[in-house]
């Protein structure tokens, strides 16, 4: 149901203002738009950059993985990874575009000295050690790619926001300011003129009757 | 008392249900694992194979197939000698106990299931399926111990000192490094005397010994930033080709060239020093797999068999193992080919 608004200066004075304010925020959510696209192609590029070394890391793991299987065995592999497993920290800053939270992500070093993965070198085989080492470059790929990701869906899901408010904006809240503004300055124009004519009348009713007398 | 001539003829008649070179071929030649598979299931592996498939697929089954061949291969062997003969023939399936006590430790060390650390056993070597799956239902190491203990086996009274060390610091490559030596001093204890198959039985564990200290100079060599005393942590004594300062020497990228030139001269099988860790390792398989299995036509009346043999059997599961990957993953056959070792 149409709101039902008093044509009175006041509310014209501040429709305007609204009007003003709102034609503001369409500039200003338009360049958080422009800036915030910017830095979406920009991580899209690392994206995949991140997802084709991913890809080729991966291809080339499990080949050597599977040529460390066969000629270790599956039992002697999976002991080596048995004592190998730990907890992986990352550092995680908050950075504010255009008042956008976005997480930068360190990556940390995830290769280790042959020892420190708590391999016996006596027992490990080079091509177990090789494979290690290569899903470790494998690990790397897969957190480069859930920083990108992670940045990308968060600066998608604010371009979507920006783009609905500013369509919001321009579609529905400044035609129906314009329209009301249209309207109360008609009626005030309207009374304006009535006000004019109501004047006249009169004034041409006293000239008569002082003309009469 | 069954003896090595006995023994020798058994395993004969099991060398000839080896695959041949055309069967490994045809095998090679398979474009996909389902082909694969059905070749497989036309040679002596059938058996396995067909029992592996009904609890695994794939490449998984393949696996457990070769797994189950292997061990009851061993099993068999031990099966039909005692004695001297069977001490002998355990000295050579202690390095399987070996492995399955160490990955039982890890186990234990990592905290892992039970089911995950029995996937991992191939229980080929003189610890039955039973007395690994007590192991691996023991609560922690100092029960894995006990069970040992309780079985009576050779590396129950290293696994207790090196249970010692381990409840203080829990450092579990100081674990593994005793239980590494406790295998090859037992070893050599065993073949001490003049006995001819004694003495072949020492050649190969001299050969293994140094063999796996070559190879871990080298990769410690190219870890880096280890000083001598953390290198010769990890040099095993026994061998007869690489001493203690070779080996420090093989591990340092300034004295390399010149302690492989020494190597060579001691009678090291390999000519030329490969660029990567790797490489060196296949190559070093590969002259160790054709010494071992050159080993089947040595003394008709000794050890030399049975070791050719096994020798043979695992480089047959291991290529098989390697083709059934080739399949799976729709590698070249060239490079298949090229990793394998055909002795």
């Amino acid at each position: 149901m149409a709101e039902v608004i008093s044509p009175t200066r006041m509310n014209l004075l501040q429709r305007r203002n609204q009007l003003r304010v709102a034609q503001q925020g369409v500039d200003l959510l338009k360049r958080k738009r422009d800036a915030l696209v910017a830095d979406f192609f920009k991580v899209v590029r690392e994206s995949l950059a991140a997802r084709e070394s991913l890809s080729a890391a991966c291809r080339d793991s499990y080949v050597a993985l599977s040529l460390a299987k066969a000629w270790e065995g599956r039992e002697a592999l999976e002991a080596a990874a048995l004592p190998a497993g730990r907890e992986i920290l990352m550092d995680i800053e908050i950075r504010s575009l255009w008042g956008t939270r976005i997480p930068e992500v360190t990556l940390p070093e995830v290769r280790r000295p042959l020892l420190e993965r708590g391999q016996n070198p006596v027992a490990t085989s080079a091509r177990t050690i090789e494979s290690a080492s290569n899903f470790e470059e494998v690990l790397t790929a897969i957190l480069a790619v859930g920083a990108t990701e992670v940045k990308l869906r968060r600066i998608g899901e604010e371009i979507k926001k920006t783009t609905r408010r500013v369509n919001a904006l321009e579609q529905v809240v400044i035609p129906r300011l314009v329209s009301e503004t249209r309207f109360i300055s008609s009626v005030l124009e309207q009374r304006a003129r009535e006000d004019v004519f109501r004047l006249k009348r009169i004034k041409k009713k006293l000239e008569a009757k002082k003309s009469g007398a | 008392m069954p003896d090595f001539p006995y023994i020798n003829a058994r395993v004969r008649a099991m060398r000839s249900r080896l695959l041949t070179a055309a069967q490994l071929d045809e095998l090679l030649g398979a474009p996909t694992l389902p082909a694969f598979l059905q070749a497989l299931a036309s040679t002596p592996y059938a058996g396995d194979l067909q029992e592996a498939l009904v609890r695994f697929e794939g490449v998984r089954a393949v696996d457990e197939a070769l797994a189950r061949n292997l061990h009851r291969t061993t099993r068999k062997i031990l099966g039909f000698a005692d004695g001297r003969p069977r001490a002998l023939i355990e000295v050579v399936l202690l390095r399987w106990d070996l492995v399955n006590l160490r990955v039982i430790v890890r186990g234990k060390h990592a905290g892992r299931s039970g089911d995950e650390v029995m996937a991992a056993l191939l229980p080929a070597g003189t610890l039955g399926e039973a007395a690994l799956k007590e192991m691996v239902t023991a609560p922690d190491i100092a029960g894995v111990v006990g069970t040992l203990e309780a079985v009576g086996h050779p590396f129950a009274p290293v696994m207790a000192e090196a249970m010692a060390g381990y409840a203080g610091n829990q450092d579990l490559l100081a674990f593994e490094l005793l239980l590494d030596r406790a295998y090859v001093e037992r070893g050599l204890r065993q073949t001490r005397g003049r006995s001819g198959d004694a003495a072949v039985l020492r050649e190969v564990l001299q050969a293994e010994i140094d063999a796996a200290n070559a190879k871990t100079a080298l990769k410690l060599g190219s870890a880096g930033g280890l000083d001598e005393e953390a290198l010769l942590r990890f040099f095993i004594p026994g061998g007869v080709l690489l001493p203690a300062d070779l080996f420090l020497a093989l591990s340092a990228s300034s004295t390399r060239a010149s302690a492989w030139r020494r190597l060579r001269i001691n009678g090291f099988p390999i000519r030329d020093l490969p660029e990567t860790p790797i490489e060196f390792e296949r190559a070093l398989d590969l002259a160790t797999a054709q010494a071992l299995a050159g080993r089947y036509s040595g003394d008709p009346l000794g050890l030399d068999i049975v070791i050719g043999y096994l020798a043979l059997k695992t480089y047959e599961v291991a290529n098989l193992r390697l083709v059934a990957r080739g399949a799976f993953l729709g590698l070249p056959r060239e490079a298949v080919r090229r990793e394998m070792v055909r002795v």
